[in-house]
């Protein structure tokens, strides 16, 4: 019933939160020291507890066990979801390493909300109830409009801060909505229970009002998830947010509500089939667009991988059209090769800083990258390659990624919109070039000296070139993954 | 224990390139010298492999030689098949052949970036060698996309103007759209047949209406690639903004891959839908020959001159594989080689021309009989093969081409043949205009005949060309076998 088990890093991660908050709020106000900068201190703790968490979530057996009432589930998605997260949180944390200390980001709040998050994360894969569901997600999301605001003094981060409370209140509150009617027609609200409810039912069987909850609670998954057209908030919360925020917010979250849209539509409300079908069609059909055309007019980096992520969204969702085990299998293996292009793009994003005479300044336009080719040959051969994943050339890892997913799709005769998403990715394609035209061709007039990068975000960087550059050998092994994680979600 | 399976002359042939690319990716740019002299030891070696895969190449069985098959995905049956047959084989040696040249001719002339440019041809001829020996739809079409990057690059980077950018963008779009459509229909077929096998789809009866689409869609990539006339734009402009070596592989490899992607798939796999489609190709050919032998003649660059001859070559090449009869398939495979090597060889000449006076423009050039003998006669002998004058491979090829026409049509025999009259026009013209007359001294004064390195590059080409033109046997005797069971394969 209580299974503490299941939870343990979880559990740990939250003592460790007690136990840094403590020490955070001890030691920097102790006059004696001279009120210690405790960024980096904390930087290396927030590590190292993740380092152990992770191996705490690597020694769980993945078991299908319900337990908590019911509350929360732990099965083969949760097991591989939770230690994604948290190695991909490890990645965000070395590639936002040297961020913090150049742009003095010196709150030790800053980390512990990280943390914070990353439990809300962890809890999310688990929750098997509309209770919970909603709880973890408004845990996640308050967690993330702080971060957003995270930086007091730039008024971009407040106003980011502020627009995703209040959009973000919006969507929670669907969320909320629809869980009441949901709970209030049927009386229940655990999913398995409400899964059996809906077996079998037949499309007039299916009153309207629990349509309507159903729907509610599905716009706000998709408004979670930054799908079109729900998408609005993110590039304004993307770029107001400080750079390494915003590669939190593209890396991490996806995967977990990912979980939960499977968990909905795949397995509680499977049998909505005809409803949600053509929702999602026009979901992974806007979303593909706006990405895709939304991107072209963008002259800022952030803006630009936000309407880029907004475009893989959209062959998340493509992927998820036909319900199926395969279908599944392919929207996570996209998932996993989106969190290492992301992180390979962030480790370049946020770190790269220019010294232009008495003054240096970061990354932000797209047309800073002009003549990267000359000033550093090997950061620019790696940009090339990640772009080209995310355009989805063979052989890079991108393009197997979207392969599995037209594959899903072509598997229900979606035709009309694998040959949409297919020419959306050849004008997609346009864009990734003109960076890749911006490194090689382009004649450079202001030279500018790039500064090192920090070398752990090189260390990331590197490893996310090696996953997308060598992914093509093996398939097999990371789709051996993506179906176990799709396992739980059979009928 | 050595595993003997690795001594298999393909694979080898296949590795070496990337084995000198590690070895490349290694050295210090700075050594420069150092870098050539490896790049041409590998593409040399690469060339001795290819050349042993002939001698062992048995020539009285049309199944795949050296074959080889590795577990790549085997739970969702994909294999990684190598093997070649006489169809592809003299590809693979064009492919090895072309390489060396192209590394020889830019040893001087490329000026910054070598490294990363003989890394970029060793990449592009590795993945060339995959693309005619792979026997896996999947694989061709990861190797046919993949062929885009280094290309794109080596345009791009080393291209000559301005305007490489454009050609650049042009040819990496053209070819991507045509390609991606394809990548559909190998979705589909995928999931009917459920291997992606060439030997299991071979097998495979696809009902007429399914063909007649996948034929389509397989066309949209070929066309482009070869290029057949509506969708020919890309090939002039990428013809003269790619530096030498990159025209001459363009020339000289790129376009086979569209007849060999006609032959190797659409032939054996839809074989109604290409007899259903036979007028089409044979309008679009003649129509190819004729306007781009019309074209040809009012162009005032030389690379854009020879740019618009490959296309109304090539349009001699898809009647040839059209007219599905052993004279013509034979004929258009020939014609194919043969346009490798004098193109590449005119491509070279020009190339000559532009290391010397860095202009390409027909207005600036006259009488260089006078000053580059050398030079001039071997001008004279590749003008004169690319006409089609007897003794020289063209002939044999265009010959082949029209004896198998002439079976099924000859009103399209006696257009296909106004093209010949019509290149022989715009060659001696071209000849004439740049060796004859008087000098131009008004706009250059400083002559100088080919070099040694050039002159041993030219040489084996000439002789190369009067082999194929005096004594084809050799070549086609390798390909009966190969050529009649794909006919079988029809009928």
């Amino acid at each position: 019933m209580y299974n503490f088990y299941s939870i343990l890093p979880e559990i740990y991660i939250l003592c460790n939160i007690c136990i840094l908050l403590m020490y955070g709020v001890f030691f920097s106000t102790f006059p004696s020291l001279g009120y210690p900068l405790l960024n980096k201190n904390f930087n290396l703790l927030v590590l190292q507890i993740l380092i152990f968490s992770f191996l705490l979530a690597f020694s769980q057996t993945p078991l299908n066990l319900l337990n908590w009432n019911n509350l929360l589930i732990s099965d083969f998605f949760t097991y591989y979801a939770k230690l994604i997260i948290i190695l991909a949180t490890i990645g965000w944390l070395l590639l936002s390493f040297g961020y913090s200390i150049k742009e003095k980001l010196n709150y030790f709040e800053f980390w512990i909300l990280v943390l914070l998050a990353v439990v809300a994360m962890l809890f999310i894969t688990q929750a098997y109830d509309l209770l919970t569901i909603y709880l973890t997600i408004e845990f996640q999301s308050l967690i993330f409009y702080i971060l957003a605001s995270i930086k007091r003094t730039s008024e971009f981060s407040t106003e980011a801060g502020l627009k995703y409370f209040i959009l973000g209140a919006f969507a929670s509150a669907f969320l909320l909505f629809g869980s009441s009617i949901v709970y209030g027609l049927t009386g229940l609200t655990n999913l398995s229970d409400l899964s059996k409810l809906f077996l079998g039912l037949i499309g007039n069987e299916i009153s309207f009002n629990l349509i309507i909850g159903f729907i509610f609670i599905l716009v706000a998954l998709l408004f979670k998830l930054s799908a079109a057209p729900f998408h609005v908030w993110s590039p304004d919360v993307y770029e107001g947010a400080p750079i390494s925020v915003t590669a939190f917010f593209s890396i991490l979250p996806k995967l977990a509500i990912l979980g939960l849209l499977f968990r909905f539509l795949l397995f509680t409300f499977y049998d909505f089939i005809s409803y949600w079908q053509s929702i999602i069609l026009i979901a992974a059909f806007l979303s593909i667009l706006i990405g895709t055309f939304g991107a072209f007019a963008q002259t800022k980096w952030k803006r630009f991988l936000a309407y880029s992520s907004i475009n893989h969204i959209g062959f998340f969702l493509l992927a998820l059209l036909s319900g199926d085990l395969n279908s599944i299998s392919s929207v996570i293996f996209y998932g996993i090769i989106y969190i290492i292009t992301m992180s390979g793009i962030f480790a370049f994003t946020v770190n790269v800083n220019f010294y232009a005479y008495s003054k240096t300044y970061q990354l932000r336009y797209l047309s800073n990258i002009k003549g990267l080719a000359k000033t550093d040959p090997f950061l620019a051969f790696a940009l090339t390659i990640i772009l080209f994943s995310m355009a989805g050339i063979p052989p890079m890892a991108g393009f197997f990624a979207k392969l599995f997913v037209l594959l899903a799709a072509v598997q229900v005769d979606a035709f009309g919109i694998s040959i949409f998403a297919v020419i959306m990715s050849c004008i997609a394609c346009f864009y990734y070039i003109r960076l890749i035209k911006n490194i090689y061709f382009d004649s450079v007039i202001n030279w500018k000296v790039m500064e090192p990068m920090h070398k752990m975000s090189s260390l990331i960087l590197g490893l996310s070139l090696i996953g997308i550059l060598f992914l093509f050998i093996d398939v097999e092994m990371v789709s051996i993954i993506t179906l176990l994680m799709s396992i739980p979600f059979l009928h | 224990m050595l595993n003997l399976e690795f001594l298999n002359p393909l694979i080898l042939t296949s590795l070496t390139p990337l084995v000198g690319l590690l070895i490349l990716f290694v050295i210090p740019a700075t050594k420069e010298s150092f870098c050539r002299l490896v790049a041409l030891n590998t593409a040399c070696i690469t060339f001795l492999f290819s050349l042993i895969l002939w001698i062992q190449f048995d020539s009285h069985t049309s199944l795949f030689q050296f074959s080889a098959t590795f577990d790549w995905f085997p739970s969702a049956n994909l294999y990684y098949t190598l093997g070649i047959d006489g169809i592809s084989m003299f590809f693979i040696l064009l492919t090895t052949l072309l390489t060396i040249i192209c590394i020889l001719v830019s040893w001087s002339s490329v000026k910054f970036l070598i490294k990363e440019y003989l890394i970029c041809f060793l990449l592009l001829e590795f993945f060339l060698i995959q693309v005619f020996s792979v026997l896996d739809l999947l694989w061709f079409y990861i190797f046919f996309e993949s062929v885009l990057i280094p290309m794109f690059l080596i345009v791009g980077i080393w291209g000559s103007r301005e305007r490489k950018i454009r050609a650049a963008y042009q040819f990496f779009l053209y070819t991507l759209v045509g390609s991606l459509l394809m990548l559909i229909a190998l979705l589909t077929i995928y999931f009917q047949v459920g291997s992606t096998d060439l030997q299991i789809l071979w097998h495979y009866n696809f009902t007429e209406i399914k063909q007649i689409i996948f034929w389509l869609a397989f066309f949209s990539s070929f066309a482009v690639k070869i290029p057949m006339i509506p969708f020919h734009i890309w090939l002039p402009e990428a013809h003269a903004e790619a530096p030498t070596a990159g025209s001459v592989i363009l020339a000289g490899i790129l376009l086979k891959m569209g007849g060999y992607g006609f032959l190797r798939f659409s032939i054996p796999l839809f074989p109604e839908a290409c007899i259903y489609f036979t007028p089409l190709i044979f309008t679009l050919s003649i129509i190819a020959i004729l306007y781009a032998s019309l074209t040809t003649l009012r162009q005032v660059d030389l690379k854009k001159i020879i740019a618009y001859s490959s296309v109304s070559h090539m349009g001699f090449v898809t009647i040839g594989i059209f007219s599905l009869n052993l004279h013509g398939i034979e004929g258009s495979i020939l014609l194919m080689l043969s346009h490798g090597l004098v193109s590449s060889a005119l491509f070279l000449c020009i190339g000559i021309l532009y290391d010397r006076h860095k202009t390409r423009i027909l207005k600036y050039y006259s009488g260089l009989m006078q000053v580059m003998p050398l030079f001039g006669i071997f001008f004279l002998f590749f003008t004169f093969a690319n006409l089609g004058f007897p003794g020289t491979s063209s002939f044999i090829g265009e010959l082949l081409v029209l004896i198998g026409a002439f079976q099924l049509n000859r009103i399209l025999t006696f257009f296909a043949s106004i093209g010949m009259i019509l290149g022989a026009a715009y060659s001696i013209w071209l000849f004439n205009r740049i060796s004859f007359g008087t000098l131009k001294t008004q706009y250059f004064s400083f002559f100088q005949d080919i070099s040694r390195r050039e002159f041993w590059i030219l040489l084996p080409l000439t002789l190369l060309i009067l082999w194929m033109g005096i004594y084809p046997i050799s070549f086609l005797s390798e390909m009966h076998f190969s050529v009649l069971s794909l006919i079988e394969q029809l009928f």
